[in-house]
């Protein structure tokens, strides 16, 4: 009898064990990359980056051409970060982090001008901003500085394949809306084959020139935060409408 | 409550107690906002022609469709918001204010911006910040420049001999010519002074830039070319009265705003004609007349306190004098409106009313 009880104690205990040992672990790779695409994604949930995210987004190419600038900086700084954690002072953790950005934000702006110089002059003092762009600051403050180097990179993919989805998506809308065209410029960023994605949709007098001036970055930024929010909040709301008490309201 | 000094200060622009009862529904105001309209509409249709009616019904349906769509989505009771008339009395506005040959796509979007986005998304009736018909007029002036300004009309009288039913339809649905319509009423006039823009006020926008106002031919309010101007102020003003006598809106409001606009641009005027045109044409011109009595005085935009209302008046008149004078679009009512209508919850604080039984003296029993 009291040989049995020990073995279910000692199950229990194991038991326990392993789930303290998971808790410490961190959070699962995929619920990481479901985090960033989706549901705390940089652009629509944690609203960083607004700067870049209006000013660039008039066109689909450039929106893409920055997202892929981002990515690739919020990668590697994380991933560098993540690797020096247990070298880096609590107390100057942020100094650190601007100049190993800074650093990284300098050598893809001239691979950028070497390489790509139409899309470097659309892009303009954008490129170089990303050094301030918060979500590679908050990548590196709330994630990478506390976890793994595998488990950052992908936190920071993640994050960044989000924030250029969100671009690339207003880009793409303000740019049919306001200039009636799709992915012109595709060529010069993804090479000649690019060349048949370039769209004309619209004819000049149906556009909105709004939609590529701010205010219109803005309203279709909204748009796009409702819909989510709509999105995500249906079942919640299915619920709620079938509770509601029936009044006459005014 | 406790009432307190604190917790009156927190009711943004609410009077405190004690209420009166009033008799008047929103729906009422309305419906008398509508048919205080009906001289402008009049006078409009017979200078500038039936195109007016078209832009009327075009709005006021799209406006009520998007009403009880938005009011559907939310869950409210639709027959309250079928019987909404606030959603018509925005188009109504809007319809006055955009280019009668506008094409109708672009009316519907400037309705839906109106409606929906900028009232509906806020909220909905009483909830809304800025003046719907205003922003979808600042709307379209922003993303349709070109089309905005080709369509339109210059006023001759009995223009809706000429303009008529069918041939106005025929630009705004058909996309015809707006020029043929333009050339036979101007033929309509005997011996027409031809402007170089689409209305008086986009016409001396180059000269304005330049500095040369004073060169342009001081406009004669009794000719065939401005008769029509003169009219309709006119036809404005019986409707505010009408508005005025039935209580619906304050007439300090107008008064004061007509007056800090004849004031300010004719000062301007008087001290460098070279920028300014006279107080007459400031007053008569481009949307001042019926910003007055249809726009500023707008319930639900406009502060909450008496005199809030009078200083809101005056801010947006200073403001539509500055812009007219010096902005890059021709007229500035719209932007004049919707930067007071910015500027009203804090117009409420500053003339916030003290509440009755605290605050009577220093020291004294309150």
């Amino acid at each position: 009898m009291s040989d049995f009880k020990e073995t279910v104690e000692g199950t229990l205990h194991a038991e326990r064990n392993e789930k303290l040992k998971k808790v410490k672990k961190g959070p699962s790779l995929l619920s990481i990359v479901a985090k960033g695409l989706w549901k705390e994604n940089p652009g629509l949930c944690q609203l960083l980056g607004m700067c870049p995210l209006l000013a660039v987004t008039t066109t689909a190419a450039s929106a893409l051409g920055l997202g892929i600038a981002t990515t690739l900086v919020v990668v590697l700084s994380s991933l560098i970060i993540s690797l020096l954690r247990h070298f880096i002072l609590r107390e100057v953790r942020i100094p650190i982090y601007v100049a190993l950005i800074a650093t990284l934000v300098t050598v893809v702006r001239f691979e950028v001008e070497a390489y790509f110089p139409a899309l470097y002059d659309q892009l303009g003092i954008y490129l170089s901003l990303i050094v301030t762009n918060c979500i590679i600051m908050g990548r590196a403050e709330a994630f990478a500085g506390r976890n793994g180097p595998l488990s950052s990179a992908v936190d920071a993919l993640s994050c960044g394949i989000g924030f250029s989805l969100v671009l690339f998506v207003l880009g793409s809308i303000r740019e049919i809306l306001g200039s009636g065209t799709f992915f012109m410029g595709a060529s010069e960023l993804l090479g000649p084959w690019a060349q048949a994605l370039e769209v004309h949709l619209l004819n000049e007098s149906a556009t909105y020139l709004i939609a590529i001036l701010p205010p219109g970055g803005f309203f279709i930024l909204a748009m796009l935060i409702a819909f989510k929010n709509a999105l995500e909040l249906r079942s919640k709301n299915k619920q709620d409408k079938k509770l509601r008490i029936k009044a006459r309201q005014i | 409550m406790q009432i307190t000094v604190q917790s009156a200060k927190q009711n943004l622009g609410i009077e405190a107690a004690p209420h009166l009862h009033a008799p008047m529904t929103t729906q009422k105001i309305m419906l008398y906002v509508l048919i205080a309209l009906i001289p402008a509409y009049g006078t409009v249709i017979y200078f500038f022609g039936f195109a007016l009616i078209w832009q009327f019904l075009l709005c006021a349906l799209t406006a009520y469709i998007l009403e009880l769509i938005c009011a559907a989505l939310r869950s409210k009771n639709l027959k309250l918001a079928a019987k909404d008339l606030s959603g018509i009395v925005t188009a109504a506005i809007l319809a006055l204010t955009i280019p009668p040959l506008l094409p109708w796509h672009l009316s519907i979007a400037a309705t839906f911006f109106a409606i929906v986005i900028v009232k509906q998304v806020f909220g909905g009736l009483g909830m809304n910040i800025f003046n719907p018909a205003m922003a979808g007029f600042i709307f379209l002036v922003i993303s349709a420049p070109g089309v905005f300004y080709s369509t339109w009309l210059t006023p001759a009288p009995a223009a809706l001999k000429v303009a008529t039913i069918d041939k106005t339809a025929g630009v705004i649905f058909m996309g015809d010519n707006p020029k043929v319509i333009y050339d036979e009423i101007v033929s309509l006039k005997e011996n027409p002074d031809v402007l170089t823009g689409a209305t008086f006020l986009e016409s001396i926008k180059t000269a304005r830039k330049a500095g040369t106002v004073n060169e342009i031919k001081t406009t004669n309010f009794t000719s065939d070319d401005y008769f029509a101007y003169l009219c309709l102020a006119i036809a404005i003003t019986v409707g505010g009265l009408f508005l005025i006598i039935f209580k619906i809106i304050l007439f300090q409001m107008p008064l004061a705003f007509l007056l800090t606009v004849g004031s300010l641009g004719g000062l301007w005027h008087f001290l460098d004609p070279t920028a300014s045109i006279s107080a007459l044409e400031h007053l008569l011109f481009g949307g001042t007349m019926l910003g007055a009595f249809f726009i500023i005085t707008d319930p639900v935009t406009n502060c909450g306190t008496s005199k809030g209302r009078i200083l809101f008046a005056i801010l947006s008149g200073c403001l539509l004098i500055l812009i007219r004078i010096n902005g890059s679009y021709s007229d500035s009512v719209a932007f004049a409106v919707m930067l007071s209508n910015a500027a009203a919850p804090l117009i409420d604080v500053l003339t916030r009313r003290r509440p009755f039984g605290i605050g009577y003296r220093k020291g004294g029993l309150d």
